[in-house]
Parts: C-alpha cells; structure tokens; sequence
C-alpha cells in the first residue's frame, strides 16, 4: 500500500495519458449517443436492472422505466438525464488503468473489479435519487447536488488508490555493468 | 493510519463540509464567476448582468445564476435574448472541495514545502475555478448566439459544459491538485517515483 496515490513513472505522464484517455472515451460515448449501443448500456444494462431492484425492495412504489429515461412512480418521477447514468465512473476507471504502469494481468483484474464495484455503485445511486426524490425531497439539494454525485466517484478513486498501490511492479535490478 | 483510511476519512469530512458550506460557498465565490464571465465574455455579443445564488427550479434547490443578455451581433444596440445560466450550488462547491482535499491531504515532507504548494494552489485553484463553474455558467449565452445565427448544432460551448458534466471537471480538478502536489514535493517517494536501492 502506498502512502499517497501512486502515479507511476511520471506524473506529469501520467496525468496527461488519464486526461486524454478520459477525452477520448467521452467523446466515443457522446458520439454513440442515440444509438443502439447506448440504449443496450444505459436502458438495458442500468436502467432496467435499477427498477427491477426498486420493484423488489419496495414493490408498492410500481416503479417503471418511461420514455425519456424516466424512473417514474406514482411519488416520484427521476429524470435521468445525461451524466447521470454513472457512465462516468467506468470511463475514469479504464482511463486510470490505462495510465498506470502495470502488467496485464492487474490491468484486467482491475478493470474486472472495478467495473463490478462501478456498475454496483451507478445502480445504488439511481436506486439513492429514487427514493430520496420519494421519500426524502427536502435532502435532494444536498444529496443530488454534490453527495452522490462525488461519494461513488471517491470510491472509485479509494479502489483505483489501492488497486494501484498493489499494481506497481517490482523494479529490476540494474546491472552494475551495464553500459 | 491506513492511507486509504485517511483518505477515506479526508472524502467523508470534505463531502460533509461541502454539504454544509455548499450555499455560503457559492455567494462567496458568485464575484469571482461574474468578473471571469465578464472577461470571457469580451469579444463576444453577450453582456453579464449579474452572477447570485437563488432558489432553484425545484423546490428545496438553490443554484448559482447568471442572467445575461444576448445581442444578434456586436454591432447590434438592442439585446435579442435574456438568459439565465444555472449550476447547483452542490457542482459549484465541487472544485474546492476535491481539489483543496487533494492538495491538503497529500503527504509533505516540510511544513515549507506545505507553504509552497499552498502557494502555487492558489492561482491554479482559481483558474480551475474559471475553466469549471466559469465556463458553466456561460453555457446558455453561447447557446443563444448560436440559435439567433441560425446554427442548431451544438457548439464548442455544450461540448465542454458535457465534459465537464460527465466527469471532467473531477478529472481537472483532481489532475491539477495531483501535478502541484507531485511537482512541488523534493522527496522522490512522495512523487511516486520508485527509488532504485543499490
């Protein structure tokens, strides 16, 4: 484990390769919007799977999915609009990966895990705004503003911390005789 | 302690903070976004008539406003257009928090190299501060120059303010507070560099 959030070789590369790999996803992802890929991942993938858990928790809510990405229930209608799906947190994720210096088998390991722990944390949050739309609205400033949009973004960035503190590989030894 | 239990300490006492200070940040700051949004918006047919916080769209919402005023085109002596930028007083509170905890919490050597980084932070804070919250809030003027030009797509403006909704401006934030704290550290270990033991 390292002591601070271990940025390889080079920070100054390694800030430069997290930023422009993050570009580039966001602009590929932008790009597909509308299409059917981007229905699979967002209705298919988080949406549909997010009402399915709120219908199981609170079945009296009747929670649906409506046009224009509405959760939608007699108490409460989430519009989920751009940036709130929690795309975000697997394109960071991926982008640090690719940043950081490791072998591929911790890039994959990561990229398994954190995906895992990112889809969990965008479906929690949907499930989060629902019910604090329904049954909390006076802690929607506070909690859709800024909590839940950082709180899952933070633990990412705790498990790309330790991911990457356990990522780093050993230096080899350098030769006394090297030229 | 545990480094990422202190890190995790430093998120949920920031998040805290942000949610308490969140409002009072943002009357703080509005100043600063109008004299950044009357700067950028020079050149351009566009006048900033005031930057304050108000209550929300929603009920139990407040947002940092700027109301402006849009001209067809520089020349042109009558506005075309009234808008009203809007960012929640939660996304406004953003880049301080991540970057200030950032460049706070990461370790130092000396209470100099502290003062150095607090130093260089500032000035980078405030123009993170410009690229972000800035540039947000300057979004539906850009957006109304382009309806009265006849031109529907979106423009260089909607892309931006996308970015920075869809993570961007935690990725700014975060790569600014991460390039002052490594730059301004003398100790290699401090800077992730692993140190070759002969």
């Amino acid at each position: 484990m390292t002591t601070t959030p271990a940025t390889g070789a080079g920070p100054l590369r390694f800030a430069l390769t997290f930023t422009l790999c993050f570009a580039a996803l966001f602009g590929g992802f932008e790009a597909s919007r509308g299409s059917a890929f981007e229905r699979f991942v967002v209705e298919d993938l988080i949406l549909v799977p997010t009402i399915a858990l709120i219908d199981r928790i609170t079945p009296e809510d009747h929670a649906e999915l409506t046009s224009g990405r509405v959760i939608a229930s007699p108490g409460a209608n989430l519009h989920v609009t751009r940036g709130c799906e929690g795309i975000e947190m697997f394109l960071l994720l991926v982008s640090g990966i690719i940043a950081f210096p490791a072998s591929a088998r911790r890039r994959v390991q990561g990229l398994l895990l954190g995906s895992l722990l990112a889809y969990t944390l965008s479906i929690s949050r949907l499930m989060a705004l629902h019910y604090i739309l329904h049954y909390s609205p006076a802690a929607w400033e506070a909690l859709h503003g800024l909590v839940l949009p950082l709180a899952p973004i933070i633990l990412m960035g705790l498990f790309f911390m330790d991911w990457s503190g356990r990522a780093v590989q050993p230096a080899r030894p350098r030769s006394a005789h090297a030229a | 302690m545990r480094p990422d239990i202190r890190w995790g300490l430093a998120a949920a006492a920031a998040l805290a903070i942000g949610v308490g200070c969140a409002e009072p940040y943002a009357r703080l700051a509005a100043p600063y976004y109008r004299l950044v949004d009357e700067l950028l918006a020079t050149g351009h047919p566009w006048e900033i008539a005031g930057v304050a916080v108000a209550p929300g769209r929603t009920a139990f919402t407040a947002e940092l406003q700027l109301q402006g005023y849009v001209r067809r085109s520089m020349s042109a002596a009558n506005h075309a257009a009234r808008v009203v930028g809007r960012v929640q007083v939660g996304e406004v509170v953003e880049t301080p928090l991540v970057f200030w905890t950032l460049l706070l919490v990461w370790p130092a050597t000396t209470l100099r190299q502290r003062a150095w980084r607090l130093a260089v932070g500032i000035p980078v804070f405030f123009g993170v501060e410009a690229l972000t919250t800035g540039t947000q809030l300057m979004l539906p003027l850009a957006q109304a120059s382009a309806i009265l030009a006849g031109n529907p797509d979106p423009t260089v403006w909607d892309h931006w303010s996308r970015f920075l909704e869809f993570g961007g401006q935690f990725v700014l934030d975060c790569v600014a507070a991460m390039l002052i704290a490594t730059g301004t550290a003398r100790d290699a270990r401090l800077r992730g560099v692993r140190v070759q033991q002969n």
